[in-house]
């Protein structure tokens, strides 16, 4: 496969085709990684981090600083923050991760739309789309939470759909430089048809640079829904999305940094993770010439 | 570093000085009056509160802090006391005839509207008779309910009919929901709402200057006040030139303006910040207990089958240790409630101390005996594969003091004691005032404000929450009929004690949680804040004074 690149012209700004860009392992993704396998575990199995129940309160134990019995402290009402923290990966994380998937069929669909159809077709959508990106994508996502009231599939919509139009003009660009390529022109000549053309050339070309932007966009994804839940529009309480830890956090602030502190550095690491992962994968994809 | 060295050539840092110097004068508000310890005249002050008036007219008005505000520009004919009783304002005495039925006020004849119009008997009927016509649409008309007829003999006198006796009738009149505003202006009935209009006048220490909405409004001495109650402690104008009331819904933010000196008063204190607040030097002062108590109002109606159970909702009122969460959650700030009734209120029942709460063994033979005996997978009683599980709503408006956090805790415990399943949502008013009125609703966590029990339980609850089913918890509704019109002491503390121990203990309709209470904090300058004893809000600024920090 690397003999492609060699056949391309280079871009100034991009590193040289190295080694160096190409491999995967570097300390950061190393870091990265190790993060989101700790986060997968914790959305997938939290029993196995923490023997804790999230919910169960204890009243004696209120605010305690973080120590060997608590790691994290505790609450107001003596629930082990460790395990809140924990547990709350599993709305976080799954939240976000399923407003890219809403934002990724939904962009995907537009972005086919607008690319392969008519002119008019293509105006109308195009242009939404660019309306919807220039209204901040944060806000969009707050007024659809609100309009649609609080809750975990609400909030995963309100975000998809609210970060959808990035996936959709990406979409709609690659659609493009796909649609008059000769191997399309080709099938089109062979009488396929339109769906089996989208099928079978235009959407395996769209999907690599499709993904990587996926793989970032969980990290800003998961930065709105912690944001909205701050907010009060995330899962019914006594979930704890580590939005809502936060909100619950800041009003003991003065009296127990911790309740602000690790939810708040669970999320940053989290994003930080998708992001450094997402970045190197596009580096090393695009070292490799596989867009 | 020697004095010629520094750079002369540059202005302009000089120039910033003194603009700070300047900035900072400005917004130090807290101006010193007398600066010594006895009260003394002058200066003006910033006072931050949680909400904005909802309307500036007292028969309008819709929330209890309104009321706070509101004290400064009206007063009333009757001024109630710490302890429940009532002394002369802007009635110097009364009589009452013996069947109680008759009251007769002799009103000041020295005071004055801020326009400059006389206070008269006319007017107080006037302003009366307009709250209690229906078709004006005041809050406040039920406060009147049972007067059937007032007349002004002379301009002195006003003489107040009633249907039958009404143990409420004083504790209305003392309230700023019935306090006295220029008759001229009342005929703009809810356009009196606005202050910016000048139509507002009352007889009050102080008058709005100006009013900025979603900001602020400053209000300046009445210099003309002569009339305060005798208990205010002084007579005469108040002693602030102008206090400024600011709109600051953060809590946080309320707290950090007091401790950074922007403003020298704040209502609304969060319990986590008081110990903060007191080692900097700052006063804080918890209200009287004399509203009603914030609980789980739980609907006994059929519709909200199982929970027409009595034994369930007695289990479910026994069944978590209330002492042990209310400590954690306000950190000894807030107390435990007992009953309906608050614990200062001249009506509160202490037999109910001890006499429920905490009894995990016998609610979970209450549960066994409803035949609420098997589990499910998660660990929760039910019965023919239903789960029993409780629905709590409560609208995210009204949501505040950590009462999340608190129902959070009661939720655990119901759980892990009992098997019982508290469903925790906050939804919209809209959703939750729907099903208020279609008898759908199962728990709503209420605080009814400073109220007359009596009419309460004949207003809110019979005649709201209980409005649309088919239950209605009786005994409570017959004792406050008598309690209404009862015409000595004994008689009404028997009937409201009877209220209490329907609601709470025979019917658990009502599951108390904790006292509610307004809080004030102030900087270590100003003194002379307190609490209005009629509502239990923060009282006006007339006694309120700068002195030595």
């Amino acid at each position: 496969m690397t003999s492609i690149t060699s056949g391309r012209a280079v871009d100034p700004r991009a590193r040289p085709a190295s080694a160096r860009g190409r491999r995967w392992w570097t300390p950061g993704t190393v870091i990265a990684a190790g993060v989101l396998t700790l986060v997968a575990a914790a959305v997938l199995a939290p029993g196995l981090l923490t023997g804790a129940d999230p919910q169960a309160t204890d009243p004696s134990a209120s605010l305690q600083a973080p120590g060997a019995a608590h790691w994290f402290g505790t609450d107001q009402l003596g629930r082990d923050l460790f395990a809140r923290v924990v547990y709350g990966a599993r709305y976080s994380v799954t939240i976000a991760v399923l407003a890219v998937l809403i934002a990724v069929v939904l962009g995907a669909l537009l972005g086919l739309i607008a690319g392969l159809g008519r002119t008019w077709v293509d105006d109308v959508v195009a242009r939404v789309l660019d309306l919807m990106s220039a209204f901040p994508s944060v806000l969009l996502a707050l007024v659809l939470a609100t309009l649609l009231g609080p809750g975990t599939v609400t909030l995963a919509v309100a975000v998809g759909v609210a970060s959808a139009p990035g996936f959709g003009r990406l979409v709609r660009r690659q659609t493009m430089a796909v649609r008059h390529a000769d191997f399309v022109r080709a099938a089109v000549t062979f009488g396929r048809s339109q769906g089996r053309i989208v099928a079978e050339h235009v959407l395996p070309h769209v999907l690599t640079s499709v993904l990587l932007l996926a793989a970032i966009e969980v990290g800003t994804a998961l930065l709105t829904v912690s944001g909205l839940s701050f907010v009060g529009l995330g899962p019914e309480r006594p979930a704890p999305e580590w939005g809502a830890l936060l909100s619950e956090g800041r009003e003991v602030l003065t009296l127990a940094w911790w309740q602000t502190v690790f939810p708040g550095a669970a999320t940053v690491a989290t994003i930080l993770a998708f992001t450094v992962l997402g970045r190197r994968l596009q580096r090393v994809v695009s070292a490799r010439g596989l867009t | 570093m020697s004095l010629r060295s520094l750079p002369l050539r540059r202005p302009v840092p000089i120039v910033a000085l003194t603009a700070t110097a300047l900035l900072l004068a400005a917004c130090s508000g807290g101006e010193t009056g007398s600066g010594g310890d006895t009260p003394g005249t002058g200066g003006s002050l910033t006072w931050a509160i949680a909400s904005e008036p909802s309307c500036f007219a007292p028969a309008f008005h819709q929330l209890v802090s309104d009321r706070a505000v509101l004290r400064n520009l009206v007063d009333s004919l009757v001024h109630q006391e710490q302890d429940g009783s009532f002394t002369p304002w802007l009635a110097s005495g009364w009589t009452v005839s013996d069947d109680g039925t008759t009251y007769t006020f002799d009103l000041r004849d020295d005071v004055t509207f801020s326009d400059g119009a006389a206070l008269d008997a006319a007017a107080v009927q006037a302003n009366y008779d307009y709250v209690r016509d229906a078709s004006h649409g005041s809050t406040y008309a039920t406060l009147l309910s049972s007067v059937t007829d007032i007349t002004a003999p002379d301009d002195h006198t006003l003489v107040l009919q009633l249907s039958a006796p009404d143990t409420s009738l004083l504790d209305s009149l003392s309230s700023v929901a019935l306090g006295i505003v220029d008759p001229a202006g009342l005929e703009l009935g809810d356009g009196l709402c606005d202050p910016t209009t000048g139509d507002l006048s009352g007889t009050g220490p102080f008058t709005v200057a100006d009013y900025s909405r979603g900001d602020h409004v400053e209000l300046v001495r009445n210099d003309d006040y002569d009339w305060a109650p005798e208990s205010a402690g002084h007579s005469g104008p108040a002693y602030l030139d102008s206090v400024t009331y600011s709109f600051q819904s953060d809590d946080a933010g309320r707290v950090g303006a007091l401790q950074s000196g922007q403003v020298q008063v704040i209502s609304g204190v969060p319990a986590l910040q008081v110990a903060g607040l007191e080692s900097a030097g700052l006063t804080y002062q918890n209200g009287p207990r004399t509203a009603s108590t914030f609980g789980f109002v739980v609907n006994a109606d059929p519709a909200n089958a199982p929970w027409d159970d009595v034994r369930l909702r007695q289990a479910v009122r026994d069944g978590f240790d209330l002492d042990a969460i209310v400590q954690a959650v306000y950190a000894g700030q807030v107390d435990r409630a007992w009953s309906w009734v608050g614990q200062d209120s001249a009506g509160y029942d202490a037999d109910l101390e001890g006499a429920w709460g905490d009894d995990v063994d016998a609610a979970n033979a209450l549960l066994d005996e409803a035949g609420w005996t098997e589990r499910d997978a998660d660990g929760y009683r039910t019965r023919d594969g239903e789960r029993l599980s409780l629905a709590v709503t409560y609208d995210a408006d009204s949501v505040r003091d950590q009462r999340d956090t608190l129902i959070e805790a009661v939720q655990d415990q119901l759980k892990t004691n009992l098997g019982v399943e508290l469903a925790f949502s906050t939804p919209t008013w809209t959703e939750v005032s729907a099903s208020i009125a279609d008898g759908s609703w199962s728990v709503y966590p209420a605080t009814f404000g400073k109220t007359d029990y009596a009419n309460s339980v004949l207003g809110t609850w019979a005649g709201y929450f209980y409005a649309a089913g088919s239950y209605q918890p009786t005994a409570a509704v017959e004792a406050a009929t008598t309690a209404l019109t009862a015409t000595d002491h004994a008689a009404y503390t028997t009937a409201i004690d009877a209220v209490q121990t329907d609601l709470v203990l025979d019917e658990a309709v009502f599951i108390p949680l904790t006292e509610s209470t307004f809080q004030v904090a102030t900087a270590a300058e100003v003194h002379g804040a307190g609490f209005d004893p009629s509502s239990g809000t923060p009282d006006s600024a007339y006694g309120v004074w700068l002195g030595r920090s």
